[in-house]
Formats: structure tokens, sequence, C-alpha cells
């Protein structure tokens, strides 16, 4: 909060909601800069793994991308030309179980090209300058991100491909994969020192107008079936210039894609850096992936043709996740068991009908009833 | 077409020709005399004898019609009897606006070789469907002998039950003879049963007398000397006016059972009507066409302007307000000037946006506070957003289409050199509404209609051209004050409570009700039944339902009336543009 909530502010703030406008779709309450209801929500409609990158590849990839995917591989080590008899189950059923089965003490049969370069994308997680950190393209020193190492260099994940250009559709076209972000608590979109963020699975699907784009001021339901509960998650943060700064938190990112498979991964010690206006938000969710989930996530969402066409071979990422892995180490093992990482993301500014409540009802109705159920007289007590 | 050509084969195809020309030409011929009829129906001079019976106090009934079916009113008389699943994707040609309401137009409507062929398509796209395999266990009384020769007796039997329903009176037996002698010669060419009566069944719904309502008279025994609709141009009328569809079996058992003709036999029928689920149909029906909603079909907005105005906006916002209607004045019972003033309506996802709601997929109630200044119908998204252009929103237009559809009254059209230079400048130094239209106003010969429409409109300058609210215009705070017939308000809201009570209102319902009850505009020898309907309206608080019930049992609504045309306008040098013509100013 701006200033610390007492029971007058609120009320200060609760008179100014009364009078507030309630026609606009993004509107913004008597102060101009505290959302309706001190709450703003917004859903992803575009979200994926952040990757600089030069022209040509260049700079991060001076050994040029990786060129040999599945089918490549597959067929360099099984010719079929070779009049050699080869066995399904050592073939083709070996490189499927190889994939859900990954080894970290194979020796790579093909080289795996890694990212190289000074420059990423993503945020300082840990608050050190490491050698192994990487500098943004504004500058910023201590950037964490090795799984950009990863997948840098994999055609899947860079402009213009296969992968990230179907995410793209899939989010558009599915429900399951809808991440909102509800901030609460919230005095001021333009500078507020403590507000309150939860993250939840979607239900609806996103408003799109003429053009295409995404309209603000559609409404989401909250996902609460099949594990949805997992989806919702926590934290604080503030607001600094019209920027949200989060304090770490886990969350669990959802995933839909073709043939609606359905997946999720972790993204531990989570912090939101997202340039918020009241129509929508953008930037980077940082964190550390966690390996197991973000690497079940992408071989059950995906299937091997899809890999193929990015040359992306999944135990070989697999095997650089491990090695380039920098936190949550096992208390057991030591091994790192999650890896710095950054999505590059754009959401849209919803209104989340939160479950069990559905009606239909402006801002200033969802205060009052909010105020009722709580049995208090102000939204600070109310909280 | 397709349907039945694929079906039949090229000797169907050749069968099927043989029979549609013979009912094409049957139809051609009924036509060329039903449009004598209409014209000279819309010349006709009042007699002395009618001047007289007015005078005399008599009644004073309307013309008999002859009116095409309107798209709506042919699907639900389809759909009402061979089921809603009967798919019918088609749109006749459109109907004129006639003295304020489009089915006023049907009575003035002539019919076109083109749409000859589109009602013949529609025939035969609805027979192939009534007479598919899957529907026909269901749909036909009777199972035949054999699937793949004539039946004298079913064919009979299904074709005497639907002709009746479609033509809305009993067929005669000779008619239905010869339909039944196409169906059984087109079964036995074509070797099935069941394709010769989809021929045949083509043929009844191409038929003049299921496409057009020609309403005959009889002699009024209660009144001598003057003339009433027979039993079943009168059930047809009450139906078309409360079902928007052709009667059904019980109102033509009660037609044929002289039911109607008694003041309590047609006021217990007419309970019926008002009871049933279909009049929601019918007033759904008669608020669309009084609110011009059919422009929604050719609404566009500047999506960059407008990004919140999706694609579902103008079809949702005609929903909306319809099930306000309906809500309010059918399941509520609310005195009809509450429409204009209630803040209780219905939100759809693609509305909510508009007007800043929270609401779940689907349809759902809201009733807005009092600082969201969205009371009544007039602050609907179909209101604001169709009666402004696709760019900005329009006082003027608001302002007329409140006098003209809403009041009941007329604004004179601009006159051909007008200079819009002031309002449509994008790159004025105007910054609101207000400031373009009182540049504009400074031209006197604007001046007089702007009087007219603008002091209302400009009240409603708080939504922009798609009806999302907003506090001003290019930074400029938006002064919504205004004005109507000699009541100042101060907002919006102000403007709502001044409809409501305006005198107009009313009247203007009862006027548009009897047009669109009695099919046609309404004659000057109808004002007084417009008088004790008025009265009647009032008395019973504005309630809607009482004011259908009595509109279908006034005799005017059953006595024929030659019309009495309006008079022309006398012809000056220069006509008083601030003049309002009201049509019905009681």
């Amino acid at each position: 909060m701006k200033i610390k909530p007492s029971t007058m502010t609120s009320r200060i703030a609760l008179a100014g909601l009364a009078l507030a406008v309630v026609g606009g779709s993004a509107a913004i309450g008597a102060d101009d800069t505290m959302p309706p209801g001190r709450s703003i929500a917004y859903a992803a409609n575009d979200i994926k793994l952040s990757v600089y990158q030069t022209k040509d590849a260049k700079d991060e990839c001076p050994h040029g991308v990786n060129t040999l995917g599945p089918r490549e591989q597959f067929k360099l080590l099984y010719p079929q030309d070779a009049g050699q008899k080869w066995k399904f189950v050592d073939t083709q059923m070996g490189r499927e179980a190889e994939i859900w089965w990954p080894t970290l003490d194979k020796a790579e049969e093909f080289p795996f090209i890694e990212a190289e370069g000074k420059t990423a994308i993503g945020l300082d997680l840990d608050g050190k300058t490491k050698p192994s950190d990487f500098t943004s393209p504004e500058g910023k020193s201590g950037v964490d991100n090795q799984l950009y190492r990863v997948v840098g260099c994999i055609m899947n994940y860079r402009d213009g491909a296969s992968i990230i250009n179907s995410e793209r559709a899939f989010l558009l076209g599915y429900h399951f994969n809808r991440l909102l972000i509800e901030l609460t608590d919230v005095d001021s979109l333009v500078n507020d020192d403590d507000v309150t963020i939860t993250t939840y699975r979607g239900l609806d699907a996103l408003l799109r107008d003429a053009q295409g784009d995404f309209q603000a001021g559609g409404t989401e339901r909250i996902d609460m079936r099949w594990g949805g509960k997992d989806f919702v998650h926590t934290g604080k943060g503030m607001i600094v210039n019209g920027v949200l700064k989060s304090e770490p938190m886990d969350i669990l990112v959802p995933q839909q894609v073709a043939f609606s498979s359905a997946a999720a991964s972790t993204l531990r010690g989570a912090r939101f850096d997202l340039k918020l206006t009241p129509a929508k938000a953008e930037g980077l969710i940082g964190g550390y992936a966690d390996i197991e989930s973000f690497y079940r996530r992408f071989n059950r969402a995906w299937g091997t043709h899809f890999m193929s066409y990015g040359q992306q071979v999944p135990p070989m990422v697999y095997r650089a996740l491990h090695h380039l892995a920098d936190g949550y180490p096992d208390p057991e093992t030591g091994d790192n068991t999650a890896i710095s990482s950054s999505y590059s993301v754009k959401l849209v500014q919803v209104r989340i009908l939160h479950a069990g409540k559905e009606v239909a009802e402006t801002d200033s109705q969802r205060d009052a009833r909010q105020l009722a159920e709580s049995g208090t007289s102000s939204p600070s007590d109310a909280k | 077409m397709r349907l039945v050509g694929k079906h039949f084969g090229r000797e169907g195809a050749r069968v099927r020709k043989t029979f549609v020309t013979r009912a094409l030409l049957f139809a051609a011929a009924v036509v060329l005399p039903a449009g004598v009829f209409l014209s000279g129906s819309s010349i006709v001079t009042a007699s002395a004898k009618d001047v007289e019976a007015k005078e005399a106090g008599t009644v004073v009934g309307s013309p008999r019609r002859l009116r095409l079916l309107t798209t709506q009113q042919y699907i639900n008389t389809v759909q009402y009897y061979f089921g809603p699943d009967i798919k019918i994707d088609v749109k006749f040609a459109p109907l004129e606006r006639t003295d304020g309401l489009l089915i006023a137009g049907a009575s003035v409507a002539g019919v076109s070789g083109a749409q000859i062929e589109t009602y013949q398509k529609v025939a035969s796209i609805v027979s192939a469907q009534v007479l598919s395999p899957d529907r026909r266990a269901t749909l036909l009384p009777c199972k035949p002998k054999s699937d793949k020769a004539a039946d004298d007796a079913c064919a009979e039997k299904f074709l005497g039950e639907v002709s009746n329903y479609l033509y809305r009176a009993p067929l005669s037996k000779a008619h239905l003879a010869k339909f039944v002698a196409e169906s059984n010669k087109a079964a036995t060419q074509l070797n099935d049963f069941y394709a010769g009566l989809q021929l045949a069944l083509e043929g009844v719904l191409l038929s003049p007398n299921v496409l057009f309502v020609a309403e005959r008279e009889e002699p009024d025994p209660h009144h001598p000397g003057q003339m009433r609709l027979d039993a079943h141009s009168l059930a047809s009328r009450l139906s078309l006016f409360l079902w928007n569809a052709a009667p059904d079996a019980v109102l033509r058992q009660a037609a044929a059972r002289g039911q109607l003709d008694t003041e309590k036999g047609r006021a217990k029928i007419v309970d019926m009507m008002l009871a049933s689920p279909r009049l929601e149909t019918g007033v759904r029906s008669l608020f669309d066409d009084m609110f011009g909603f059919e422009d929604f079909v050719t609404l566009a907005k500047d999506g960059v302007i407008y990004p919140y105005y999706l694609g579902e906006a103008s079809g949702d916002a005609r929903e909306q307000t319809l099930r306000t209607v309906v809500d309010q004045l059918l399941t509520k019972d609310r005195d009809y000037r509450d429409l204009y003033t209630t803040r209780e309506t219905f939100v759809s996802p693609a509305l909510a946006i508009i007007y800043g709601v929270t609401t779940p997929p689907g349809w759902h109630a809201i009733e807005f506070p009092p600082e969201a200044h969205r009371a009544g119908i007039l602050t609907q998204v179909s209101f604001l957003a169709l009666h402004s252009h696709p760019t900005r929103s329009s006082a003027t237009l608001r302002g007329k289409a409140l006098r003209e559809l809403i009041l009941c009254q007329k604004v004179p059209p601009p006159p051909a050199n007008v200079d819009f230079s002031a309002v449509n400048d994008p790159k004025s130094n105007f910054r609101t509404a207000r400031d373009r239209l009182t540049a504009h106003r400074a031209n006197p010969v604007c001046a007089g209609c702007h009087k007219i429409t603008d002091p209302m409109g400009l009240a409603l300058e708080n939504f922009d051209g798609a009806g999302q609210y907003r506090t001003d215009e290019k930074g400029t705070a938006i002064d919504a004050t205004g004005s109507l017939d000699g009541k100042d308000f101060s907002d919006v809201d102000g403007l709502s409570r001044a409809v409501h009570d305006n005198p107009a209102l009313p009247g203007c319902l009862v006027r548009r009700a009897y047009s669109y009850a009695t099919g046609g505009a309404v004659s000057l020898n109808a004002e007084p039944a417009l008088v004790e309907l008025n009265k009647n309206f009032a008395a019973q608080n504005y309630r809607l339902r009482g004011l259908l019930k009595a509109i279908a049992l006034n005799d005017a609504f059953s006595t024929v009336s030659k019309p009495v045309p309006k008079p022309e306008p006398k012809k000056t040098a220069s006509v008083p543009l601030l003049q309002v013509v009201a049509e019905n100013p009681k």
C-alpha cells in the first residue's frame, strides 16, 4: 500500500469507488491510479521462454544452431539402405523410451550446441553477479537464465519456429493454459510498496477485437477443476513507476497444446517484472524451472514430430538441463534440481469471477458484496 | 432445390419441374391481382358512409389486408408445426418501413419473379427436411401401404392436415384433391411415396394462400350494415399479432366453432394466447420492429476507435434489449414507461466489456447501480450504438430516433444542400459534439431540425458511439444537460425520467401495437379506437398484456372499414422546420 491502510484511508478509497466510473472496461478509480476495488487482474495471452536472438544467431550460436533433431539422428543411427534389419524395440521404441526415461550418464552420440555470449533476457534471481550470469540487452548485470543456454540454439525456441508459434496459437484456442495474475490491495497502479499477487488457472476464452488484438475487460472464471487449486499461489510485491516487482514465490505454469494435451511445470522462486497499465501488462516472469516438471511438461504436451520440426532431442535437453542447473540443490545429493529461466509474457486485463460468484456485477457491486460477505465495514478490515 | 434434385434424380427433376411450374403460374396469377388490390387499398378515400359512421359513433374498424408473411412469420409457422430442428436459413426480400413499422410494409409489398424463386427454394428445402427418412415417422400421421407407390389415403391425411394449418383456413375438398393427385402422380412416376408427398408439400408451401395473408370479410350481425373479418381471418390476425405465426389447431378450431364470434369466446381465446409461451415471440417481434432493430444487420463500428465493440456485440445488444422488454413487461408485468428508467437488464460477455462489468459466460441478470447511469433502454448499447456513426456518437441520430421510434413523432429530413462540414471535419477545433452542433446550428437552415433532436441527444453524449460510458471527449468534460418537450435535465438520468413522463410515450406504443396488430399503417379513421385504447392503457397502469388484450378485443380490430388516407401536405414556399409533426399527440 502506498499508505498503510487505516480505516480512514479505506473509507476514503471506498468513497472514491462509489464515485468511480463504471463504464470503462479498464476503469481507474477516483484518484486515477487506484483500480476499482483496489484490485486488477490479467490473463496471459502470450508466454514464451525468453530467448535473446541476434541476426543469423551469430552472437549466441557462433557454431550454428542444432541441426540434428530426432529424425536426422534416427536416420544416421539406423540407416535403412545399409542392408541391415533393425528391430522395432531397438530403434523407434528404444528412442521413445529414452525420451521418457532419460539417463544422465549416457555419452552423447551427437554434439549438442548450447547458447553462448554475454547477453540474455531475464532477471537477477539471486542478487549476485556470477561468472555464468548474463547481462540483459538493456545493460543490467547479474541476469540468471541458464535455461537460455539449453534452448537458445534449438530452432524450436527461436522466432518463427514450430513450438513457439504453436504454443501461442494454442494459448488462444484452449482454456486449460490460461495463467491469471490477480493483484489485490492496490492503492495505486503506479506506485505502491505493498501489493498481494495471486496466480490462478483461468477457465474462459479471451476476447479478441476486429483487429485480432486481445480486448481488455473480459471475464475469467477460476478453473478449480482437475487440480486447479495447485495453480493458486500467493505472494507479495510492489509497484514502482508502473512496474510490478515481486518477491520470490513458487508458481505452477499451466500449458495446453496440440490435441488438448495438458501439462504444467513448476517455477520456483518466481519473480514478476511486469509493466502495468489498466488494459494490459507485459514483461518477464523469472524463476527457477523445476527440471523434472519442466522436462515432462514438454514431453507430455508435444509429440516427437513436433520436437523434430525444431531439431529438439529431448534426452539431450534433459542432460543439458541437469548440466546447467543452478538452483535448489537436492538436500541429499547436493545436485541442483532447478535451472534459472525467464518467460517473456504479455497479458491482458480481465475481471476475475471467483468461485461461487456466478453473477453479473459492476465493480462497485462487487465491492459492496465483498464487504457484506466479510462482515466488516471497510476493504482493509476485510482482508 | 439441390436437395430435391439430388434425391430424385433426373426423372424426379422433370416431374418436379412440371409440378412446380404449375404452382408458380398459380402463384403469379394470384399475386398480380394482389398488387392491384394493395395499390387500390392505399389510395382509396373515405367514403361518405365511413365519415358519417364515425360521426355517428358507430364502430370504425381497420382495413381488410392482403399482406405478405414476413420471414420470421414464415419460419415460426413452419417450425411450430414441423419442429424447431427444421433449418430455414433465409431472408425474404426486405420490407419497406411504413408508418414506423416494417410489418406495416408487408401490406404494401409486391412480389417479383426473383422473390418467387426464393420462396420456391425455401419450400423445396423445408419439404425435403420434413419428408427426410429420419423425420417421416414422427411428422407423418400415417404410414403408406408401400413406400414405393402412391397411397391416396395417407397422402390425403397428411396434406389435408398440413394444408389446413399452412392456409390458416380449411382447404376445400377440390383443392385438396388436386394436391393429392399431384402427390400420387409424382409418387407413381418416381416409384416413391415420400418423393411424391415431398413435391406436393413444396407446392403447398409455395401457394399464395400460404405466402399471403388474404383477409376475408363477412356481414357483422352485431353491427348491421357493417362488415367484419370472417372467423379464420380474425384467427390469423390474432395469431400473427400475438404469436407472430399462423394460428394453431386450437385457434383454428375455435374459429370453426364460432367461438371468436362472441365477446366471451373471443376473450377466452385471447386469454389463452396471452398465457402461451408463444406470446414472448410475438412481443419480441413487435418491439424488434418498433425499435428498428433490423438495422443491426448492417451496423458497422470502426475497430480501431471502438476495439471493445466485438463481433458479437450487435447481436447481443439487440438480444439484451429484447430480453429486457420481455422481462419487464411480461415476466414482471411492469409499467411500460419503466422500460425507460429501469436499471434491471441482462448482460453477455461481449456486452460486459462495454458496460464494465464482470459476468460468467451466457446471459445473466444485472441491476446497474445508480452511479452507472444506465437507466432505461435508451442507455443500452442497442440504442446508443445503433444510432451513432461508425466512428463517433451522434446526438442528432439519437435524438431523431427518440422522437421517431419511441415517441412516434416525425423529424423533417435535412435539406439537400445542408453543409455538414462543421460536424464531419475530424480536424476541426471543436472538441465535443456539443461544440460541433452549436456551430452547425449557426446555419439557420440546419437549426430548425437540430433544435428538435439535439437537446435530448446531447444528454446521451456520456456514451460513445459504441455505447461505452465516458466523462470527456478529447479531454474536455462532457456537458450532458438537455431538455425534452419543456423538461430540462442535467444528465442522462434526467433524460430517462423525462422520457418516462412524456405523455407521447405510451401513446406511441399504443399506435405502433395497433398498427402491428392490424397489419398496416394506421388510418385516420382509427383515431377513435386509439383514443379508447390509450385511455384503457392508462387505466391499466400501462401494462403491456392489458394493452395487447384490449387491442385484440377491440371492435376496431375485427371490424372492417376502408382506410382514410392522410391528407396531402399543403405545398408552401417554406416549410417550418421547427415543427414536430406529432402523429399521435394524445
